[in-house]
C-alpha cells in the first residue's frame, strides 16, 4: 500500500503509523509546506487537516513548488500545407509536415478488384494477405523482427478501386519505415509455400463470412448494383482459392502488370515531400512507369439478389444509385444524408455522437422492437456508388422490412419532410466527425493518399466544410429524389421466401 | 570444425580423387535408378521434411516412384537394365537447393534468438 495514500482516519494507517512514518515523512516533505522530519507518532500528524473530514492534498490546479515545467507546445499559426513531389516514373508524393513525434505513411495504388480479369478473381484479397511477406531482400521473419525492433504498425487493405500499404511509426525511424514499405511494395517474392499457407487462412475466413449476413448483403449488393468492374467480387470466390494456390504466377502477374509508377501515390503525415522523394527514388522510383489507370467503365444499373439461408433471420437492403467521390457536391450531400438518416443496431448502448437522434433511430428502431439493425449504408467509388437502407430482424418477415425501408426512403424525397433543425444537426455532426478523425495522423495520411488517387491532388479542407455548410433541406431532398429515379438495388439474405420482386418495389418509386 | 588453413593443406589431396569418387557414387546410384537427393531422409532431418513440403507434388511423386523402383530391384537382387541406366541423372539436384534455403532461414532465426518453428524437443 503506497504510504502517500494513507488517510488520517484510516485504521490501517493508525495501526502502522510508526512503520510508514519515515516514508510518509519523505513524501510529505514534497507535498506539504510544513516539513515533517523524522518519525510521526501517529498518522494524524502525517496529513494536517484544514477542516475536519477535508483532505489537504494539494490542488491539481496549482503547479507544484520547485518542479520545473516544460515550455508549453505552441501550435503553428497555419495548418501545414500539402507538399508535393513527383518521381520521374510518375509516382506522386504528397505529404503534410504536421508536428508531433509520429509519422504515418502509406503507399496507395489505383489497383483493385475492379481491375481483375476473371481468372485473376480473388487476387486483390490474396494480395492483402500477402503484404509484408518475403521479398527479394528480406524473409517474412526478418520483416516481423524489424517491425518489432522499431515499433511500427503496418497494415495493408484491398478495396475495389485502391490498394493500400500503410505504416505508423516514430519519426526517428522514418528512413527505416519508408524503406521497409517500399521493399514490401516493389520486391515481393510471392513464394508458392507462403501463398498456399495464406490460401488456407482465406478458406477459414470464407467460412466465417458465410455466417455474417451483413457481409453477404454487401457483396451481393455490389454484384447486383454495378456493371463494368465494380461488380467483380472483392472477397475471393471459393472456387478460385485452389486455383490461386496452385498457380502462384497468377497473382504475381496481376501485381506486376498493374502496380506501375503512374498508378502509385505515396502519402505521409509528419514528413516533408522533398525528403520522401530522396528516400523513395531508389525503390519506388525504379518501378516501370507503365500505363495510367485504365478508364473506369463502371456504372450503376440496379438489380436484385435473393439468397436463402436458414436461421439467419431476415436481412434486407434497399438502395439507389448515388454520385461518386469525383462529384464533390453530390458525394458531400450523400455523406450528410448518411449522418442525417444514421441508424444502427438496436442494442447500441448509445453515448455522445452515437447518432440516437438520427431519423432511422427515431422513426424505425424506437418504434419497432423486433428490428435488430436499421442503418443507412452507402458505398461510394470514384465515379458512382449506391446508398440506401439496410434493415435486419429476427422475427419480422422480409416483406415488412422492405415496406419499412421503402417508406423511409420515400419520406426522404417528399418536399418539406426534413426540418431545418435535424439538417443543421446532421451538417454539424458530419463536419465534426471529419475534423475529429483528421486529428489522427494515420487517417490524415490516408486522406491525402486517397485524394491524390481520386482527384489528382489533395483538396483543401475548407472546400469540404463549405460544401457541407451550403446544403439545405431542399438540396438534400432534391438529391434523394434524383437518387430514387435510378433502378433500385434490392438485396436480401436469410429467410427471404416472402420477399417481393424488384419490379413491385420499383413501381412504388415511380 | 577444421580450420580453413588445415583444409587448404589437404585440398589438393581431395581434389585428386574428387572426380573419380563422384563418378563412382554416380555409377552406384545409377544401378539402382536413384538420385543423390533421394537419399536425404525427411524422418531423420526436419529441415529436409520442410524443404520437401515446399516442392511441387510432381517432383515428390517422381522421388517416391524412384524409391519404390529401387526397393523392388533391391529385393529381387538385380540391377536396373543397362539402357535405362544410361538415361539416369543421379547427381541432378532437386532437393538440395531448397534444403539450403531452409537451412539459411533457420540460421537467420537462430541468429535472432528464435527457435525453429518445428523441432523434436519436448516442451
Amino acid at each position: 500500500m503506497p504510504p502517500a495514500m494513507a488517510h488520517a482516519s484510516s485504521p490501517l494507517a493508525r495501526a502502522f503509523g510508526s512503520l510508514v512514518g519515515p516514508l510518509c515523512a519523505m513524501t510529505a516533505r514534497r507535498n506539504l509546506a510544513p516539513v515533517a522530519v523524522g518519525f510521526a507518532s501517529s498518522a494524524s500528524e502525517l496529513v494536517p487537516s484544514i477542516a475536519p473530514g477535508v483532505s489537504s492534498q494539494p490542488s491539481m490546479l496549482t503547479p507544484m513548488p520547485g518542479v520545473p515545467t516544460p515550455p508549453a507546445y505552441v501550435p503553428p499559426a497555419t495548418t501545414p500545407a500539402t507538399e508535393t513531389a513527383t518521381l520521374p516514373n510518375g509516382v506522386r508524393i504528397a505529404t503534410e509536415n504536421t508536428d508531433g513525434p509520429m509519422i504515418a505513411a502509406g503507399i496507395y495504388a489505383d489497383v483493385g478488384s475492379m481491375h481483375e480479369a476473371p481468372y485473376q478473381s480473388g487476387a486483390c484479397h490474396l494480395l492483402e494477405k500477402l503484404a509484408f511477406k518475403s521479398t527479394a531482400n528480406r524473409t517474412h521473419f526478418r520483416f516481423v523482427r524489424e517491425m518489432e525492433a522499431i515499433g511500427v504498425g503496418m497494415a495493408a487493405a484491398a478495396s475495389r478501386e485502391q490498394l493500400v500499404f500503410h505504416a505508423d511509426a516514430l519519426r526517428a525511424f522514418t528512413p527505416e519505415v519508408v524503406e521497409m514499405l517500399a521493399d514490401a511494395v516493389v520486391n515481393p517474392a510471392f513464394l508458392p509455400w507462403e501463398i498456399t499457407a495464406e490460401v488456407e487462412k482465406m478458406k477459414l475466413e470464407l467460412d466465417d463470412l458465410d455466417k455474417n449476413p451483413h457481409q453477404q448483403i454487401i457483396e451481393g449488393a455490389h454484384m447486383a448494383a454495378f456493371t463494368g468492374g465494380l461488380d467483380k467480387p472483392l472477397v475471393a470466390p471459393r472456387h478460385q482459392l485452389d486455383v490461386l494456390a496452385k498457380h502462384p504466377e497468377i497473382v504475381a502477374e496481376f501485381y506486376q502488370t498493374n502496380m506501375c509508377g503512374k498508378r502509385i501515390a505515396f502519402a505521409a503525415s509528419g514528413a516533408s515531400a522533398g525528403e520522401m522523394a530522396r528516400l523513395l527514388e531508389p525503390t519506388l522510383g525504379a518501378l516501370p512507369a507503365g500505363n495510367p489507370t485504365p478508364a473506369d467503365g463502371s456504372a450503376y444499373v440496379g438489380g436484385e439478389v435473393k439468397t436463402n439461408a436458414v436461421g439467419m433471420g431476415a436481412n434486407v437492403m434497399l438502395a439507389f444509385g448515388c454520385p461518386g467521390w469525383r462529384d464533390v457536391k453530390g458525394s458531400v450531400g450523400v455523406t450528410v444524408l448518411n449522418v442525417l438518416m444514421g441508424g444502427g443496431g438496436s442494442f447500441s448502448s448509445g453515448g455522445p455522437g452515437k447518432g440516437m437522434h438520427s431519423r432511422l433511430y427515431k422513426r424505425v428502431l424506437q418504434k419497432n422492437a423486433s428490428i435488430v439493425n436499421c442503418s443507412f449504408v452507402n458505398s461510394m467509388f470514384n465515379t458512382t456508388g449506391f446508398a440506401g437502407i439496410l434493415i435486419s430482424s429476427g422475427e419480422t418477415p422480409a416483406s415488412h422490412l422492405v415496406d419499412i425501408a421503402s417508406a423511409e426512403l420515400l419520406e426522404l424525397a417528399k418536399p418539406g419532410a426534413l426540418t431545418e433543425e435535424e439538417v443543421a444537426r446532421a451538417k454539424a455532426s458530419a463536419i465534426s466527425a471529419v475534423l475529429f478523425n483528421l486529428e489522427s495522423k494515420s487517417i490524415a495520411a490516408e486522406d491525402i493518399g486517397r485524394q491524390v488517387l481520386t482527384y489528382g491532388a489533395k483538396k483543401d479542407l475548407k472546400e469540404y466544410v463549405d460544401a457541407v455548410n451550403a446544403l439545405t433541406p431542399k438540396a438534400l431532398q432534391e438529391l434523394a429524389a434524383s437518387m430514387m429515379k435510378s433502378t433500385p438495388t434490392l438485396v436480401s439474405y436469410g429467410d427471404v421466401a416472402d420477399m417481393p420482386r424488384l419490379s413491385m418495389i420499383e413501381s412504388r418509386f415511380k | 570444425m577444421v580450420l580453413k588453413s588445415v583444409q587448404a593443406i589437404f585440398r589438393p589431396f581431395y581434389n585428386s580423387f574428387r572426380a573419380a569418387y563422384r563418378e563412382r557414387v554416380a555409377n552406384d546410384l545409377k544401378k539402382y535408378g536413384l538420385r543423390y537427393d533421394d537419399l536425404l531422409d525427411p524422418s531423420g532431418n526436419m529441415d529436409v521434411a520442410a524443404a520437401m513440403s515446399r516442392l511441387p507434388q510432381e517432383v515428390l511423386d517422381a522421388r517416391n516412384q524412384r524409391l519404390k523402383r529401387a526397393l523392388d530391384i533391391s529385393l529381387k537382387h538385380v540391377y536396373l537394365p543397362k539402357d535405362i541406366q544410361a538415361k539416369q541423372t543421379p547427381l541432378e539436384p532437386y532437393l538440395r537447393p531448397m534444403l539450403r534455403q531452409v537451412q539459411a532461414e533457420m540460421k537467420e532465426r537462430k541468429m535472432l534468438g528464435t527457435k525453429k518453428p518445428y523441432d523434436r524437443q519436448l516442451p
